[in-house]
């Protein structure tokens, strides 16, 4: 991992301005797990997320003549869903607040692989859940970011601090598994 | 095994855990593939300069929604009502120009709603459904100008 735009990512973005299907889903893949948790992270519920991820593809598309710097695209799309994260949130509780019965609620997902990866994943889970939020967030987007350039804009941290960071969450994680 | 290595493999299972406990679900993957699709290469896009929710000129006691885009030389203003299911969505183009029209809404199929603003630039657009919508507009001249994507 490093903090340099990526030439891949810059070629992904040029085919894809110019319709290429086949580098927008290499795209898709490289990224949405990353968008996904980001969203995830602000406490939005799945439909709530799935909104912000949506949303922030489209923003890419509509935007993607224009990007000054195609190699930082993942960056751009970390911002990018933060800030569709944030207003998500702030409609869902204005929505509230006007005493709209509008909320979706985010239905139980919990089909059978989920709960057999439940098992499987149990004791990393909860050792996970047992941490401070803040390291809780910071190793979840750390495992799935392509580099520090998104995880510093994921995490609003300059890069070089997210390595003492990720350390002691990593070891406090490391005591809790003990 | 080094200290590096205890800390690589732990944020490898780490990954694994959220994967397999929180996964992209599968119509969010799909939406996201299908994004590029509502790509206009040729169209200016407009974007969001105004999102004002007031009682003022509301519609039936319900809040209505103002929305204002602006291009480099076109400004459209929306007023959105409902709070239901549907909006309805009432626009006027500025300069006054008469247009074409096309809703752009994921939920909906692509050739979407259709309509035309008059002389004076006023158009309206009832019964669209919640969620995230882009309008399009021809303009006279050939030109054309798309409005950045809003969730209604």
């Amino acid at each position: 991992m490093d903090g340099r735009d990526t030439a891949d990512a810059a070629e992904l973005v040029e085919r894809a301005r110019h319709g290429d299907g086949a580098a927008w889903a290499r795209l898709v893949e490289l990224y949405s797990g990353l968008l996904w948790s980001v969203a995830r992270s602000y406490g939005l519920g799945e439909a709530d997320a799935g909104d912000a991820v949506q949303t922030t593809w489209l923003r890419l598309v509509e935007r993607i003549d224009g990007i000054e710097r195609p190699g930082a695209v993942g960056r751009w799309l970390v911002v990018t869903v933060r800030r569709e994260s944030m207003r998500t949130a702030r409609r869902a509780s204005r929505q509230a607040a006007l005493g709209a019965a509008d909320a979706l609620p985010a239905a139980a997902r919990e089909p059978e692989e989920i709960a057999l990866a439940r098992e499987r994943f149990g004791q990393v889970a909860a050792a996970l859940q047992a941490l401070p939020r803040r390291c809780q967030v910071l190793l979840r987007l750390f495992a799935l970011a392509p580099s520090y350039a998104e995880l510093s804009a994921a995490l609003e941290m300059p890069v070089g601090s997210i390595g003492p960071t990720r350390a002691r969450c990593l070891e406090s994680l490391l005591r809790r598994l003990a | 095994m080094t200290r590096r290595m205890d800390h690589d493999d732990l944020l490898a299972r780490v990954r694994e855990t959220y994967q397999a406990l929180d996964p992209v679900p599968a119509e969010v993957l799909a939406s996201a593939r299908a994004a590029l699709a509502w790509r206009r290469p040729g169209a200016e896009l407009a974007g969001l300069t105004g999102d004002h929710t007031g009682l003022a000129g509301a519609v039936r006691g319900t809040p209505a929604r103002t929305l204002t885009f602006t291009a480099r030389d076109t400004v459209i203003e929306l007023e959105i009502a409902g709070t239901g299911r549907e909006r309805e969505i009432a626009g006027r183009l500025a300069p006054p120009s008469p247009a074409r029209i096309r809703v752009r809404h994921p939920a909906l199929p692509p050739e979407g709603p259709e309509t035309r603003a008059d002389d004076t630039g006023h158009f309206a657009l009832p019964g669209i459904p919640e969620g995230l919508v882009s309008l399009l507009f021809h303009l006279p001249d050939g030109t054309s100008v798309v409005t950045s994507w809003i969730r209604l």
